[in-house]
């Protein structure tokens, strides 16, 4: 992503000189389809890079800055309740010898400081679930937990996720392929979302053009099948559903070792406990039961699968997800060590860890979440206990 | 570091004891002098103490001039017919927004769960700067729905201006006077209809609303600085 100097009008962080229509949404959407990649704060050539974001921050960027390189306007509500919405037209930051970027940076940070997954419920509203209205731009949000970008409508009516997390930091995006029950609304405050435009930000949501509170209907554990079924354009074959299944899986793990070294990384700089803090932002509590969830997914998809099993060309895949899913028997260090063919985990530099061992650990409590835990421990190489408070 | 210690501390306190007084049917003395009996018993830092205390009088200083904040959102005749549509209460007895919540957990029974979402107390510092101070629970990974604060000055447009350093913050709350709360609230209740209702309240009336249950989903929406809400019934299974 690239960008020309936009030019700022009587101190406002930009000037709005063109309006969001149809015409413009459809434009935004094909831009993040295309331009909102997972290296969009860590590739140098990246107009937004080394910009420190967590999961709302992301999501407020993409739209955001969008609106800056396109000169549309931008508001989000005032979270700390005044009337005025906090927008482009803001004349804080107005200084003289400021560039314009200064300024766009500025007003990022300030609605980084002032946004999270439960203020951008009210600057988003719910939308019909067809491929009218779900679109990449959008975002799916766990109301006050997480916040995911919609950067695809497969055509299989998969979402291609991506989304920051926390603790905030300059990092690479993750991406999922769609999503698991866990982040199905449970309330209309969360779900499938589009941003509202500025002349809407006081507007009730069902008086906005695709408004549906229909996805708040759909039954929780069917939530992530129904809104798949609803925009898919082809049928999944079971191939490609199980590789879905499996990668989501194989991603999740990954992102826990990401996550697990920021904070084995941490707390080598700091060297002392964890603070509340700094254990809420490094522990992986959430991330662990979601993990656990998606193992569970893809048990209960082979399971209900194992009668039809001949259905699946992919055979090696198959037995491989089997295997992960239903083999209770401990491997032996050298088998545990050594990578499964579709997904090769390494936890820490040389060390790999297969999945089957990942799920089986996790079903014998051997993996904790404790953030003043070294690697071995977090991973259940060895027991420990950690002298530091929990919090 | 000490700073997000004392505010969750001491928000986790006064929002707790806040949190619903107008449903839980508890008056603003009544709350007033259990926020004092709680900060006085409490083995909060002194700084944690000055805010918690700080906010307390302010709070009382509030009731002085509640009579203008009671009056509540008038519910509209057009009001009345998308209540009717959605089977929720309506009629002469329900004049205003408190009425129909307050008509709705009548006939749901004990809320199962009641969770504050967020609160944003609007005060003036004692050199009469304009505070604001916002409260919100965080179930980012990690967070578990820790409770955070965060306060604010204003700048020359009137938006908010986080503050961050502690003298400030104290400087600030010492001797507060509020003048505007808000909140956000979430109460679930069990059978036999499974009622979920989303409150938005503002001085302790409510201004904007959602209930769900299993046959129906209802929205009133008030805008800021309006005194009217547009309320819809936007589902009905018969």
């Amino acid at each position: 992503m690239s960008a020309t100097s936009i030019s700022g009008a009587y101190g406002a962080v930009w000037e709005s000189r063109n309006q969001w229509t149809p015409e413009t949404e459809a434009k935004y959407s094909e831009w993040v389809r295309t331009q909102w990649n997972a290296d969009v704060f860590t590739n140098p050539n990246s107009f937004l890079y080394n910009l420190q974001t967590d999961c709302a921050d992301a999501a407020y960027t993409m739209r955001a800055t969008y609106s800056y390189l396109n000169q549309l306007p931008f508001a989000v509500r005032d979270p700390s309740g005044g009337s005025k919405p906090i927008s482009n037209e803001m004349t804080r930051w107005d200084h003289q010898g400021i560039s314009d970027k200064d300024k766009f940076f500025e007003f990022l940070k300030y609605i980084h400081n002032l946004g999270s997954s439960t203020t951008i419920s009210e600057d988003t509203y719910p939308v019909e679930i067809n491929r009218n209205w779900v679109r990449a731009g959008d975002v799916l949000l766990r109301y006050t937990h997480h916040v995911y970008e919609i950067k695809d409508v497969r055509n299989t009516g998969l979402l291609h996720l991506i989304a920051s997390t926390v603790p905030r930091a300059v990092r690479k995006l993750n991406e999922n392929l769609h999503f698991n029950s866990s982040v199905s609304p449970l309330d209309e405050n969360g779900g499938i979302r589009a941003f509202r435009e500025p002349k809407d930000l006081f507007t009730p949501a069902w008086k906005i053009t695709g408004y549906s509170n229909e996805q708040f209907k759909f039954p929780r554990e069917d939530y992530p099948d129904l809104v798949k079924a609803r925009l898919s354009l082809v049928k999944e074959t079971p191939d490609d559903e199980l590789r879905n299944l499996y990668e989501r899986v194989c991603r999740k793990v990954k992102e826990r070792v990401d996550s697990v070294n920021e904070a084995i990384a941490y707390q080598e700089k700091v060297n002392r406990c964890m603070n509340a803090s700094e254990f809420d932002d490094y522990s992986t509590t959430s991330r662990d039961q979601d993990l656990r969830a998606e193992f569970q997914n893809l048990k209960s998809f082979v399971a209900s699968r194992n009668a039809s099993r001949n259905q699946f060309r992919n055979v090696a895949l198959w037995n491989e997800a089997v295997k992960v899913t239903m083999d209770q028997k401990p491997d032996s260090t050298a088998q545990m060590t050594k990578s499964f063919q579709f997904c090769a985990v390494n936890y820490k530099s040389g060390f790999a860890l297969n999945l089957k061992e990942v799920r089986r650990r996790f079903d014998l409590g051997l993996i904790t979440d404790d953030p003043n835990l070294k690697l071995e421990a977090r991973w259940g190489d060895e027991k420990a206990a950690s002298t530091c408070p929990r919090y | 570091m000490r700073m997000p210690l004392i505010f969750i501390f001491c928000c986790l306190v006064i929002a707790a004891l806040f949190f619903d007084r107008k449903l839980a049917g508890v008056d603003h003395k009544t709350m007033t002098s259990r926020i004092e009996e709680t900060v006085s018993k409490s083995e909060m830092l002194p700084e944690a103490k000055a805010f918690a205390q700080a906010v307390s009088s302010g709070y009382k200083n509030r009731d002085e001039g509640k009579s203008q904040d009671s009056a509540g959102i008038r519910v509209s005749a057009e009001n009345q017919v998308e209540l009717q549509r959605c089977g929720l209460p309506f009629g002469s007895d329900v004049k205003t927004m408190d009425d129909v919540i307050q008509g709705l957990s009548r006939e749901s029974g004990k809320a199962e769960k009641r969770a504050l979402i967020w609160r944003n107390v609007h005060f003036k510092s004692p050199d009469g700067e304009e505070r604001r101070l916002r409260v919100w629970r965080d179930f980012s990974i990690g967070l578990r729905g820790k409770l955070r604060a965060q306060l604010y000055t204003l700048d020359e447009e009137g938006l908010p201006v986080p503050l961050e350093q502690e003298q400030d913050a104290e400087k600030s709350l010492e001797g507060a006077k509020i003048h505007e709360t808000q909140e956000k609230v979430s109460l679930t209740f069990g059978e036999p209809k499974h009622l979920s209702l989303s409150i938005e309240m503002k001085n302790g009336s409510v201004r904007s609303f959602e209930a769900k249950d299993d046959s129906m989903a209802f929205q009133c929406f008030t805008a800021p600085g309006s005194e009217s809400a547009d309320c819809k019934c936007l589902g009905r299974a018969d």
